[in-house]
């Protein structure tokens, strides 16, 4: 009996015969798809903790140069009133008064702490600046106001992303 | 005899390992995967302890050092501050004393405080008060609280080369927590206001 040509080319295509290119790319695309699903959620989780360290660089920065710039006294020595630097104050180690530190800034690699040292590696990505401004806040059950100076700091990264401070100073009565 | 149709033969010995070095592969892939995936998570968890004890760390120390008024002497692993003229004698009293030491070998950094319940003495702001705290310290006077932990290097320092005109205290750190090491600085003021009034 002769083979019937029909059946003969049917037995052949149910036969195991590899995968076809499209089977290879739809299998394919899915593997990818699990790929880089989890590996999202990687990047994702390793994110998020650096943006949380980052931002506790930030903050106690700001804290840091807050502290020193508040250290200093309300009123000069010397009696000097212009906000900014006095004659011959070249460093932050020199300043004697509050407003001193107005205009002052810090660019990213270049910090040092208030004893003269450099800071360490995780802040020198950030630049850092102060302004010192006549303020004053109104008390309401005081019925006036209470003059003063208004310290900002401003603790910036590579990014752009920034941390502000600010604190108010009153004068002093005497 | 019928032969066998070559449909319903046996895989051979070639196709059986293929097949099993393929599926090995797959196993492996996904192993290194799922690996992949564990590090992530904890390196993520590494994140959150190290800002975490920053974040305690620098709170922690900020919080002891501000409410003082004098640094009284400092070294290398020691800072003995005087709080606060309590008594207004302007002289520094056991009570009014505070010490933060570093243990190199604990990795601590320790606070004391005399306890309140202790008789009083006056100091006078010339003695050394490294050896009248170390003194108090081994009498159990000054009774020490772990303030900070991980700590493998500590260096304190200040804004004036005469510790008694200090306004400024900084501490500068290496916390070690998880697999991290990092360095922290803690800057505070102390209150040298206090004494003017």
């Amino acid at each position: 009996m002769a083979p019937d040509p029909i059946a003969f080319a049917a037995r052949r295509r149910g036969r195991p015969h590899g995968f076809t290119l499209l089977e290879v790319l739809i299998g394919s695309v899915i593997l990818a798809a699990i790929v880089l699903t989890i590996g999202g959620s990687i990047t994702a989780g390793q994110q998020q903790g650096l943006s949380g360290l980052e931002q506790a660089y930030r903050m106690e920065l700001v804290e840091n140069t807050a502290d020193r710039v508040l250290a200093l006294p309300y009123n000069d020595p010397e009696g000097d009133t212009a906000a900014g630097p006095d004659t011959g104050e070249t460093t932050a180690l020199l300043f004697d008064a509050l407003d001193d530190y107005h205009g002052w800034s810090e660019s990213a690699g270049s910090l040092t702490t208030s004893a003269g040292a450099a800071l360490p590696t995780p802040y020198q990505g950030l630049s850092r600046s102060v302004t010192v401004a006549d303020a004053s806040v109104s008390v309401a059950t005081m019925g006036g106001s209470i003059a003063g100076k208004e310290v900002t700091v401003t603790v910036t990264d590579a990014d752009g992303v920034s941390a502000v401070v600010r604190r108010f100073v009153a004068e002093p009565s005497s | 005899m019928r032969r066998p149709s070559p449909c319903r033969r046996g895989l051979t010995l070639v196709e059986l390992l293929l097949a099993s070095a393929g599926a090995a592969l797959v196993a492996a892939a996904a192993l290194a995967v799922l690996g992949v995936a564990q590090y992530g998570e904890e390196d993520a968890h590494d994140y959150r302890t190290l800002v975490a004890s920053r974040k305690a760390a620098h709170a922690r120390l900020t919080a002891s050092l501000r409410e003082c008024r004098q640094v009284l002497a400092f070294g290398a692993d020691y800072m003995v501050l005087w709080r606060s003229d309590l008594d207004g004698d302007d002289t520094p009293d056991l009570l009014e004393l505070r010490r933060l030491s570093y243990d190199a070998a604990a990795d601590t950094i320790t606070l004391y405080d005399a306890d309140p319940s202790a008789t009083d003495v006056s100091y006078a702001l010339t003695d050394n008060f490294q050896t009248v705290t170390d003194g108090l310290i081994t009498a159990g006077t000054m009774t020490g609280r772990t303030w900070v932990t991980e700590v493998d290097a500590f260096t304190p320092t200040l804004d004036d080369a005469t510790a008694a005109d200090a306004a400024v205290v900084v501490l500068t750190l290496r916390i070690t927590p998880g697999a991290f090491d990092d360095w922290l600085v803690v800057e505070s003021r102390l209150r040298t206001d206090e004494g003017s009034s």
